[in-house]
């Protein structure tokens, strides 16, 4: 029964979806702005079709950089929070900082990066990391202050290991906490990564942006977010499914 | 075989302004069952962790004979909150103490399995434990702390969150596996009729401060099975123990 509803329950989503874009389609014809204003639908995908293997091969650079800045969020943000949850006066010194930075625009950052670092792959990975690394330190920060006292006290008592309780306690007690994180930044990197391009470089979903919108190409423009749409929810479903894999414990009953 | 296996001397332990004990001896020989018994907030948790030098007294002295096999001090102790990890299958939260010594996961695994029989466990083994009623968690929690190989068991409270029928079975079953494994026990309850019907001994202790106000032995003769419960014997142990916990609890 159970499995009937799963597959049901996107399909008003979906329906309101096609509605709006069978919706855009008649406006669009009817009213004849001209296409360089206002695509049709049935344009975009053309833009799309034509594009397919400029804007894999630009997927493929954008996932890199989102990917890799990610990766590097997650290991730096693990290794903080547990620095930041042991040390009482870093948590003090590091965290205030920490939210503050938050306030500054990654728009504004993003071209210090290429000043500093080139128009390569690297300034776009670091401004994915700035992004990403916010939100999973918080999360996990937050499931560390959870783990039960009680739990990590009767290791103690056996003995354990500090190396012992964070394997057994901590580690298995901040995924879930890790994962809601994790949604949220996976679903940032690829947006952080398209920001890092706009600024330069000659890859990536974002460049082919820049280049659409200079030749006033907003078919293609709309073929863009449509791949960063997709790449985004691909790795936020990727995301949902690891979460799921290594916390077997948090599924629910199935039936 | 007459060797104490836990002494406490003159133990004196506050919270700030709130003194928690005070001038605690008790002692437990090898393997006896000895209970504290004592109202809501007397100090009984506390004193588990002194034990388990989870928190320090300001004044007193704590000696626990080291185990036979290993100077490493270790203490098996259950503390009065559900402590089984949820992320773990039944086998793995009970096979920690071995894990955790640093045995092999199979062959740890391997003796847990043989000894889910005797536990009253035996199917359960890859369940988690919010899989698990109440009662399967306590045996599971109990089974944990049994593996930790030490002489001296610490349980706080293990049956208090349970309905009678499950209570009364699992104090049955407790008194049967600690006979067959030959443990020292000290139990943490505040009702009357589990502390008698499983003791060697019984320390009473006052509200706050806590002070031992009684120490009593408890001659029924073992194996002692639910019948003892009726037992004149038995009733005179209960007017006994109600009497000094009504003269010595008073609300704060
Ligand atoms: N870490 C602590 N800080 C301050 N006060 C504490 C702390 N731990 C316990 N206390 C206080 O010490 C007193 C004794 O607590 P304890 O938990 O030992 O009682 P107990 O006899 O186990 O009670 P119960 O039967 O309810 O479990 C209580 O008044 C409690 O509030
Ligand atoms: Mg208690």
């Amino acid at each position: 029964m159970k499995r009937w509803e799963n597959i049901y329950k996107p399909l008003p989503a979906i329906g309101f979806l096609a509605f709006l874009i069978l919706f855009w389609e008649i406006i669009a014809r009817i009213t004849e702005i001209p296409t360089y204003i206002l695509p049709m639908p049935t344009d975009i995908v053309r833009a799309l079709s034509q594009n397919a293997a400029l804007l894999f091969l630009h997927s493929q650079a954008t996932l890199l950089a989102a990917l890799s800045g990610l990766g590097i969020a997650v290991v730096l943000s693990v290794v903080i929070a547990y620095v930041m949850d042991k040390i009482e006066i870093i948590k003090k010194m590091f965290y205030p900082l920490l939210v503050i930075s938050q306030t500054i625009p990654i728009i504004a950052i993003a071209p210090i990066m290429i000043i500093w670092f080139g128009f390569g792959y690297l300034p776009k990975i670091l401004t994915v990391v700035l992004v990403c690394f916010f939100p999973l330190t918080v999360s996990i920060t937050e499931g560390l202050k959870k783990v039960e006292k009680e739990d990590i006290e009767v290791l103690k008592v056996i003995g354990a290991k500090t190396r012992q309780i964070f394997w057994h306690i901590q580690l298995p007690a901040i995924l879930p906490f890790f994962f809601s994180g994790l949604k949220i930044s996976v679903t940032y990197s690829v947006m952080a990564a398209v920001i890092g391009e706009w600024l330069g470089g000659n890859r990536g979903i974002g460049v082919f942006m820049i280049r659409s919108m200079h030749t006033y190409n907003i078919s293609n423009l709309f073929s863009a977010i449509l791949v960063v749409v997709v790449l985004s929810v691909i790795l936020f479903k990727v995301t949902e499914f690891i979460s799921w894999l290594v916390m077997p414990w948090e599924r629910k009953e199935e039936s | 075989m007459d060797g104490y296996v836990l002494q406490l001397k003159n133990i004196k332990k506050s919270y700030g302004e709130l003194e928690v004990l005070e001038d605690i001896n008790l002692e437990v020989k090898q393997g006896e069952f000895v209970t504290l018994l004592g109202p809501s907030g007397s100090g009984k948790s506390t004193i588990f962790r002194i034990i388990t030098n989870l928190t320090q007294p300001e004044q007193g002295l704590v000696s626990i004979t080291p185990n036979k096999s290993e100077q490493n001090q270790r203490i098996a102790y259950m503390p009065q909150k559900d402590t089984l990890l949820p992320w773990k299958q039944l086998i793995d939260n009970i096979a920690l103490p071995l894990i955790i010594k640093g045995e092999d996961k199979h062959k740890a695994r391997q003796t847990v399995r043989t000894m889910m029989k005797t536990f009253g466990l035996e199917g359960f083994e890859s369940y988690y434990p919010n899989q698990l009623s109440g009662g399967m968690k306590q045996r599971a929690a109990l089974m944990r702390t049994f593996l930790t190989d030490s002489d001296l068991m610490l349980l706080d409270e293990p049956f208090a969150s349970l309905d009678a029928i499950t209570r009364t079975n699992l104090q049955e079953w407790l008194l049967g596996v600690w006979q067959q494994f030959e443990r020292s026990v000290l139990f943490i309850t505040h009702s009357i009729e589990e502390a008698i019907y499983l003791s060697d001994r019984i320390y009473v202790l006052s509200s706050q401060p806590g002070q031992i106000v009684l120490s009593l032995p408890i001659t029924i003769e073992r194996p002692r099975d639910l019948s003892v419960m009726t037992s004149p014997e038995f009733n005179q142990y209960r007017d006994i123990l109600y009497k000094t916990l009504r003269e010595n609890s008073y609300d704060q």
